[in-house]
């Protein structure tokens, strides 16, 4: 039996059958300004504020006040979330790569969390620079997050050069069970849009889907 | 346009017999009322009164002879009878015709009277007083006597009207005769539409005059209508040179302008076309039934296209408003 968890993101979940596989890794991946942190955030304020789950916002390249700031403009108050303990928002350097993991592990025992964010893996696979280390660190990060069934996005950014691969070096969208590619198109009247690549056990849609970004976050349009 | 002339035809062939029967038409018979029957007697008489709108008759033998008085108003009476030849005599208060196998009340048999109709005839004052004996008895004669119309010898002329259309000659009548056919006449009838009748028959020439004032009056107006879109006409009066020219100016440019809102309304359907080619284009890119790099090339292709229309539209439509 699998259990969905909604994702918060309006459109997106009837596209995926009801929404993410519970405990499920989830890449959002795509290029510079393509809203990866914007759709993080509407996941993980969704959780705190709908369904009561907490939430681990884990930033390797923005500080936490600047996300808290960006988040107020949708009308998302991670100030005051995190005073009540819904919401963590943690910075790991990306040269912390070894740490990482435990540091992970040690905050979703503190906080009991549900969800959590990494934004973004990148980072980290710079640092790590081999393609073997990369995915031995994802995939030892990823079994313990599976282990401790917390439901996952990590965002991965596309090179601007690149076109074939799904993210800096190609190895964290094989890792995870979720691929979703963010990308902007400036000659489409949207020029804003999503594609679900991959999604294990689920009848996704194939589609492009067009969305814009509202007051109160992403919005996924009908094609 | 074909109409329009077609009912003003229709109108104009309604209009002059309208116009004809008020200048030429039996006038006095649109005022005359239906003959009344009456059994007659040897002796026909009728009294001033009752002479209006009577029909006497008299047997005599095989012979019926009819007359008929139509009307009468004040110092007015005028009676027609069918055949020319005969004799009317009004004696004091009555009105006697003298019939054949004399059984009348004058001895002289050998006057003859026949039918006759009455008209009224409003601009003259008429009285009958006798007929005058003429060899054609085919028509009707009228015989009618004005009281203007007093000689110096203290004789008035009778006109005999022939069909009361035309006076053809004169009779002389004495005074004597005449008073007495006053005292008859002199009463008004009471009658009120015989004397709203009277009203019109009286002025008869003015209403006439009137009628064929109006007639003329729509006819023109019917010829107005007809041609006022007419070109050929309009032009005839245009006296003015100059002004003729800045009219075929202003059409020229009336041109003009009309051929820029043509041309700028095909361009904006160009323009609509290529916005549904787009969003065409869009939805199988959005579908995956186009690849990514085609589906840049055609938005580009639109884009181009798009922006060289509208700087054409925008273009135009400074002319536009150049004429505005």
């Amino acid at each position: 039996m699998i259990t969905r968890i909604p994702t918060g993101i309006p459109g997106l979940d009837s596209l995926m059958q009801g929404g993410f596989i519970e405990g499920s890794i989830n890449l959002i991946t795509g290029r510079t300004g393509t809203s990866k942190s914007i759709l993080c955030s509407q996941f993980l304020n969704y959780g705190a504020t709908k369904l009561n789950q907490k939430g681990l916002y884990i930033t390797s390249e923005e500080t936490t006040g600047n996300i808290v700031r960006s988040m107020k403009q949708f009308g998302w108050d991670f100030d005051n979330l995190e005073k009540k303990g819904m919401i963590k928002i943690l910075e790991v350097q990306p040269f912390e790569a070894k740490i990482v993991i435990s540091k992970i592990t040690e905050a979703i025992e503190a906080m009991k969390l549900q969800r959590l964010v990494i934004d973004s893996v990148s980072m980290f696979e710079y640092t790590l620079e081999d393609q073997s280390r990369i995915r031995k660190f994802l995939y030892t990060l990823f079994k313990r997050l599976r282990e401790m069934n917390i439901l996952t996005i990590v965002t991965s950014e596309i090179p601007e050069e690149v076109n074939a691969r799904l993210s800096q070096f190609g190895a964290v969208e094989f890792l995870v069970d979720t691929v979703i590619k963010l990308q902007y198109m400036e000659l489409a009247d949207t020029r804003r849009s999503l594609m679900i690549r991959k999604m294990r056990m689920t009848n996704h849609s194939p589609n492009i889907h067009p969305f814009e970004i509202t007051k109160t976050g992403v919005n996924i349009l009908s094609i | 346009m074909q109409n329009q002339y077609l009912i003003s035809f229709c109108l104009i062939l309604i209009l002059i017999p309208s116009i004809g029967s008020m200048v030429f038409g039996r006038v006095p018979e649109m005022f005359s009322g239906p003959p009344i029957s009456t059994e007659g007697s040897s002796i026909l008489t009728c009294t001033a009164d009752s002479c209006v709108n009577s029909l006497l008759y008299n047997e005599n033998g095989s012979t019926r002879t009819q007359y008929v008085i139509l009307s009468r108003s004040k110092n007015e009476l005028i009676v027609k009878w069918n055949k020319p030849h005969g004799n009317l005599i009004i004696n004091n208060l009555t009105l006697s015709f003298v019939m054949k196998g004399c059984d009348s009340v004058v001895s002289n048999c050998s006057v003859q009277t026949y039918p006759a109709e009455v008209y009224v005839w409003g601009d003259y004052s008429w009285i009958l007083l006798k007929q005058e004996s003429l060899s054609n008895y085919e028509n009707t004669y009228y015989y009618v006597v004005t009281n203007k119309m007093r000689l110096d010898n203290g004789q008035y002329l009778a006109k005999i009207v022939n069909n009361g259309l035309k006076p053809t000659n004169y009779i002389f009548i004495d005074q004597a005769e005449l008073n007495m056919h006053y005292e008859n006449l002199d009463k008004v009838n009471e009658n009120p539409t015989h004397k709203i009748l009277n009203f019109f028959k009286e002025n008869m020439l003015f209403w006439r005059r009137i009628g064929i004032g109006i007639a003329i009056f729509i006819f023109i107006l019917i010829l107005i209508f007809t041609f006022r879109k007419n070109e050929k006409i309009k032009s005839l009066f245009k006296f003015d040179k100059k002004g003729a020219v800045e009219d075929k100016e202003l059409n020229m440019k009336l041109r003009e302008y009309k051929d820029l809102k043509n041309n700028l309304e095909t361009l904006n359907r160009k323009l609509r076309a290529i916005e549904d080619s787009r969003r065409e284009t869009q939805k199988k890119y959005y579908r995956r039934a186009l690849d990514e790099n085609t589906f840049k090339q055609l938005m580009r292709t639109y884009e181009q296209a798009r922006i060289e229309l509208v700087n054409e539209i925008n273009g135009l439509k400074k002319s536009v408003d150049r004429y505005s």
